[in-house]
C-alpha cells in the first residue's frame, strides 16, 4: 500500500499552486500542515483525481491513479473542505446515496450505513433531515460518507474547521481510531489538530513541501532555541521588530514573551522546550503567510 | 443397572442435549453465511444499470407528479378548446414549466456543493448526471408519450401541429436547462428566468396570428431539428465538463 507523489506540479494561469512535490506515503495518519494559499487543497483534489497535475504523476501501488480511474477510487475516502450535503436528506438517505454512487450494492451499502452511523454515533439521528444538524454532527456525517468503501486512502481537508474544542478532540479521536489499517491524508492550518495523531507530518508552503517528518523529528531539526523572556511593556514592539514571537503573555511584571532565535535575546532570558507550535512558526511566520497581515 | 439400560440413558441425555447444540450450530452457521454474503457483496462494484434504477430511489417523486399535472392541465385545456386553433396553440406555452419541474432535481448537486465528493467516488458526477437525465427522460418519454395518445385520440389536432407546438418548446427549455447548468456563474434561477423568457419568446409567436402565419413549414422543420441536434449537444457538454469544473477554480488552499 503506498501512494506515492513524483514532481507533481499543478499552474493555474502562470501562478504554481503546488510545485515539484515529491512524497511517498504508506499507512498511518499524514498531516499537511500549512497556511491558507499554500496548495493543501490543490494537492488533495489531485490526489482525488479532481484535477489533474500540470506535470507529474501520482501513483497507488506503482500504478498511475489516473490511468487506474475507477479502480482507484474504490478504495480513496474524501471529506472535502466545503462539505456539500443535501438538506432534504436524512443522515440515512444520504448515506445511502453516497453508498450508490460509491458502487456498493444494496445489501452491502445499508449493513456499512448501519455499522457507520453506529461509530460516529448518529444512529440515533439516522431519520432526522441533515438540514436540522450541527457543524459537529455534519461532520461526523462526512467522516462516515467518507468511510463507506472501508477505503485504503482517508482524504480529509481541513476536517475540523468550524468545530468547537469538545467535537475536535472527539474527531482527532475517530480518526486516530479509523487510521489503523489505512492510509489517513489530513490537511489543516491548526497545529493542535495533527500533533498528537500524525505518524509524520508535511509542513507546506507556497507549492511546495518544505520540511517532514514526525513531530519528534521537526521539533528536533529546528534550527533555532526557544527563549521565555520577560520585558517592560515599552519594549515589546522592539522584540517583535528583531524576533519571532511565538506568545505575548501580560503579566503584572511586564510583559512575558516567547521568543524563537539562535542566541538569548535578553540578559535573563530562559530556554524553554521546542513545540510543534513553534516550528510552525519558524516556518510560516506569525502572519500566517497573509502578506499583510499585521496580528 | 445393565449395560444396554446405561446405554439407553446415555442416549436420551445426549438427545436431550441435541436441541441446544444443533440451534447454537445453526446461529453460527447463519452468522458465517451473512458474513461471507456480505463480503462477496462488497467485494463486487455495483453494475451500471443497477446504479441507474438505484438513482430513481434518490429522486424526490413530486417532480414527477408536478409534471403529470401539468400535463393534465395542459390536456384539459386542450379538450375544452378543442377546434380553436388560436388557443390550442396558446396552451402550448405550458410546456417549458414541465420542463422547468425538472430544475430542482437537475440543480441538486450543484446546490448542495457536493458534486466534490461525488467527482471523487466510483461512478463519478458525470455518470450521476447521465443517470439523472436517463431517468427524466426515461418518465417524461412515459408521460409525454401518454399525452400525446390521449391527446390525439380526444383533440382535432393533426401530429404534426402536436410536434410544432410541443417538441419545440420542450426542446428548446430543455437546452436553456442543460446549457445553464454547464455554465459556472449560473443558478438555477437563471435558468428559470431564462425559460420563462424564452416562454414569453414562444407565446409572442404563437399567440401572433400575422407572424405564425409567416413561418413557413421548412422554418418549423429547421427549428424542430435545430433544436433536437442542440439538445444533444447540451446534453453531451454536460457530461463532458461534469468532472472538469475543479481545474477551472483559481482560488486554491
Amino acid at each position: 500500500m503506498e501512494l506515492t507523489l513524483a514532481q507533481v506540479s499543478k499552474t493555474f494561469e502562470q501562478n504554481a499552486a503546488v510545485d515539484a512535490v515529491s512524497y511517498t506515503m504508506r499507512n498511518g495518519v499524514y498531516g499537511l500542515l500549512g497556511v491558507n494559499g499554500a496548495g493543501k487543497t490543490t494537492l488533495m483534489r489531485m490526489i482525488c483525481t479532481l484535477m489533474k497535475p500540470t506535470s507529474g504523476v501520482i501513483t497507488w501501488n506503482g500504478r498511475d491513479i489516473w490511468k487506474l480511474d475507477a479502480e482507484y477510487r474504490r478504495v480513496l475516502g474524501y471529506l472535502p473542505q466545503e462539505f456539500g450535503f443535501y438538506p432534504d436528506f436524512t443522515a440515512e438517505e444520504y448515506l445511502l446515496y453516497i453508498a450508490s454512487i460509491k458502487g456498493l450494492r444494496p445489501a452491502a451499502a445499508r449493513q456499512r450505513v448501519d455499522e457507520l452511523l453506529h461509530t460516529v454515533g448518529m444512529e440515533r439521528v439516522r431519520k432526522k433531515k441533515m438540514k436540522k444538524f450541527s457543524g459537529g454532527m455534519k461532520r461526523r456525517i462526512g467522516i462516515a460518507q467518507a468511510m463507506l468503501n472501508d477505503p485504503e486512502i482517508l482524504v480529509l481537508d481541513e476536517p475540523t474547521v468550524g468545530l468547537d474544542p469538545n467535537e475536535r478532540i472527539r474527531f482527532r479521536n475517530l480518526i486516530s481510531e479509523l487510521s489503523s489499517r489505512r492510509l489517513v491524508l489530513l490537511s489543516t492550518h491548526i497545529v493542535s489538530d495533527v500533533e498528537s495523531i500524525a505518524n509524520d507530518i508535511l509542513l507546506m508552503k507556497d507549492g511546495r513541501i518544505v520540511r517532514s517528518g514526525t513531530p519528534r523529528q521537526l521539533v528536533a531539526g529546528m534550527p533555532v532555541r526557544v527563549w521565555r523572556c520577560r520585558v517592560p511593556k515599552q519594549e515589546e514592539a522592539a522584540y517583535a521588530k528583531r524576533y519571532r514571537i511565538a506568545n505575548i503573555k501580560m503579566t503584572a511584571a511586564g510583559t512575558e514573551l516567547r521568543i524563537l532565535s539562535e542566541q538569548p535575546p535578553c540578559a535573563q532570558a530562559v530556554q524553554e522546550d521546542v513545540t510543534l507550535e513553534d516550528v510552525f512558526l519558524y516556518h510560516f511566520g506569525e502572519t500566517g503567510g497573509e502578506r499583510n497581515a499585521v496580528l | 443397572m445393565r449395560e444396554w439400560e446405561r446405554r439407553i440413558r446415555q442416549y436420551r441425555e445426549h438427545e436431550e442435549r441435541l436441541p441446544e447444540v444443533k440451534e447454537a450450530q445453526i446461529a453460527r452457521a447463519a452468522a458465517r453465511a451473512r458474513r461471507a454474503f456480505y463480503a462477496a457483496e462488497r467485494a463486487q462494484p455495483n453494475g451500471y444499470l443497477s446504479f441507474l434504477l438505484l438513482q430513481a430511489r434518490f429522486v424526490r417523486r413530486r417532480w414527477w407528479a408536478a409534471q403529470f399535472a401539468v400535463l393534465s392541465a395542459l390536456w384539459l385545456g386542450l379538450y375544452t378548446v378543442q377546434d380553436e386553433d388560436f388557443l390550442q396553440r396558446g396552451s402550448s406555452v405550458l410546456i417549458p414549466a414541465f420542463v422547468i419541474l425538472m430544475v430542482p432535481e437537475l440543480w441538486k448537486n450543484a446546490r448542495a456543493q457536493s458534486a466534490e465528493i461525488e467527482s471523487a467516488s466510483y461512478f463519478t458526477l458525470r455518470q450521476v448526471y447521465a443517470a439523472r437525465l436517463t431517468l427524466f427522460a426515461a418518465v417524461d418519454l412515459l408521460l409525454l408519450s401518454l399525452f400525446l395518445g390521449v391527446t390525439m385520440a380526444t383533440v382535432s389536432l393533426t401530429l404534426w401541429d402536436a410536434l410544432i407546438q410541443f417538441a419545440i418548446p420542450f426542446q428548446v427549455t430543455c437546452c436553456i436547462c442543460l446549457r445553464t447548468l454547464c455554465c459556472r456563474r449560473c443558478s438555477e434561477y437563471h435558468c428559470i428566468i431564462l425559460s420563462l423568457i424564452w416562454s414569453s419568446v414562444w407565446m409572442w409567436i404563437v399567440m401572433n396570428e400575422t407572424i405564425y402565419a409567416m413561418i413557413s413549414t421548412p422554418i418549423w422543420l429547421a427549428l424542430l431539428t435545430g433544436s433536437a441536434a442542440y439538445l444533444a449537444y447540451a446534453v453531451w457538454k454536460l457530461l463532458q465538463s461534469a468532472n472538469n469544473s475543479w481545474e477551472e477554480d483559481y482560488l486554491w488552499n
